[in-house]
């Protein structure tokens, strides 16, 4: 009952999003990510780090866990919804 | 840039951090709304930069999650006045320090004027000195748009003008105005034409204006040629005024003598140099730095730099480099022929000066005599020239208007 309602709630904020041409980032929780070529990625609506080395960083968001590859790994910035990574990344994938 | 700078002024402070709950930690830390930054994993410890406020509130949530925090190295300005709390005289000196740069950069130390042709740029500097605009003063003393007024009255030439501060230089800007030209005013206000020297006419073509003299005619030397006041008519004696208009050529005749010397001296320069430095400050002199002056004969080349530091802020102190270039005399005789020619040239420039209009030149004649050593000349010319020249009737014009009234 309770994810079904979730879902609705999904459903209705991308109706709402669509109807007043705003971008769905900004009606959703779902991350915003962006890469800066392989040297920098920022993350915007993220829910806290689950691994923190230099190799690997995991962190949860609305759509799964975000898992960055990469060398030299390290953050520049860090508040409670927003993270920038500077390193070379080897690959970003999603685990749901 | 200006990120890292409010860093440094507030003060922060790199962090070890070290256990197994990092991530964790991390979490809690901006959950909590503290920032973090530069945060890097080296081998098992974490090290990331916070601001002192941010440090102390972290302590309770390293507690939580069992990490030990351990301050690395401090940074900024909090950190740096606490380290020379206690050494007063270098607060004191580094106070003194900026003051001194203030109250000296509250002085003007040098004028400049800025757009002047006509007038000279020294006369406006002198002006301004008399009534106290000068080098030297404050800064907040002098009222620079009662000193514009000053220079507007005092040159009439001058249309605007903008005084303004530059660092310390003080620049004047002025805008001269543009003089109507002379030849209108001269064409509308009655005159007459007058002879500049001593002639024989041997043509005259009047366009306006009575002529008062007539070819053949011998005149003297501001006789008048063309009056521009006549009767009106034969009838009616009343004044009639124009500005008068006319071609009069005559022969003129010029005399001049001079002399030269067959011994000439000759300045052969030599490398050999000697070089004075002296510090000017205002008035004073100060002579910093002398080479071994010259004892024979030397022509003196003075150069002044003004100090300053960058183009903004000029010092009061000036250095002037004297520069003494010795020289050989070196004496020759000059030939009779030699002499003669150099004679007769520089006779000849002398004529040449006071001709004017369009010159025919009737004759020209040369006398030379030697004396000792000595060569005296004299030079005569009868040229054939434009021999007169404009001068307004207002003066009379005023005379006869006293005379009518009375």
């Amino acid at each position: 009952m309770k994810g079904k309602n979730k879902k609705n709630q999904e459903a209705f904020r991308e109706q709402l999003s669509k109807l007043f041409e705003v971008p769905p980032e900004v009606v959703s929780d779902f991350p915003k990510i962006v890469l800066a070529g392989n040297q920098e990625i920022s993350i915007e609506n993220f829910n806290g780090l689950i691994e923190y080395t230099a190799q690997k960083i995991r962190m949860n968001t609305k759509c799964g866990v975000v898992v960055i590859d990469g060398i030299e790994l390290e953050v520049r910035k860090m508040t409670s919804d927003y993270i920038m990574i500077s390193g070379t990344i080897i690959q970003v994938g999603f685990v749901l | 840039m200006f990120l890292s700078l409010w860093h440094y002024l507030q003060g922060y402070v790199i962090v070890e951090i070290s256990g197994f709950n990092v991530e964790k930690f991390l979490n809690l830390t901006t959950y909590h709304g503290l920032i973090l930054w530069n945060i890097q994993r080296i081998g098992e410890k974490v090290y990331f930069s916070t601001s002192i406020e941010d440090f102390k509130a972290m302590k309770q949530d390293a507690r939580k999650t069992r990490s030990r925090l351990k301050i690395v190295e401090k940074y900024g300005l909090p950190f740096f006045t606490y380290r020379y709390k206690k050494r007063k005289l270098f607060a004191i000196g580094i106070g003194i320090f900026i003051m001194m740069l203030w109250l000296l950069s509250s002085f003007v130390w040098l004028v400049e004027v800025e757009g002047s042709h006509r007038i000279n740029s020294l006369d406006i500097i002198h002006t301004l000195e008399e009534n106290g605009y000068s080098t030297g003063n404050w800064k907040g003393k002098m009222n620079l748009r009662e000193a514009e007024t000053i220079l507007l009255k005092h040159y009439p030439d001058i249309i605007w003008v903008g005084i303004d501060y530059e660092g310390t230089r003080m620049i004047v800007r002025v805008a001269e105005s543009i003089l109507p030209p002379t030849m209108n005013a001269l064409d509308i206000a009655p005159s007459s034409l007058i002879a500049k020297r001593d002639a024989l006419i041997t043509y005259i073509a009047v366009e306006k204006g009575k002529p008062m003299v007539k070819a053949g005619d011998i005149v003297k030397k501001g006789d008048m040629l063309v009056a521009g006041e006549m009767p009106l008519g034969e009838e009616d004696p009343s004044p009639y005024y124009t500005a008068s208009k006319a071609t009069i050529r005559g022969k003129t005749i010029y005399t001049v003598s001079g002399d030269i010397s067959l011994d000439q001296v000759r300045k052969n320069y030599t490398n050999e140099t000697s070089k004075k430095y002296i510090l000017k400050f205002f008035d004073k002199n100060l002579t910093l730095f002398s080479e071994k002056a010259l004892t024979d004969h030397y022509d003196k080349m003075l150069t002044l730099h003004q100090l300053r530091i960058t183009k903004l802020f000029p010092l009061p102190f000036a250095v002037e480099v004297q520069t003494c270039i010795s020289y050989v005399p070196a004496y020759y005789t000059l030939t009779k022929e030699e002499a003669e020619d150099r004679l007769l040239s520089e006779l000849w420039n002398e004529v040449s000066e006071s001709l004017s209009g369009e010159v025919r030149i009737l004759k020209r004649e040369a006398y030379f005599k030697q004396t000792d050593r000595h060569i005296s000349g004299t030079l005569y010319v009868v040229a054939e020239e434009e021999i007169s020249y404009p001068v307004g009737v207002e003066q009379e014009m005023q005379n006869k208007g006293e005379m009518l009234n009375e």
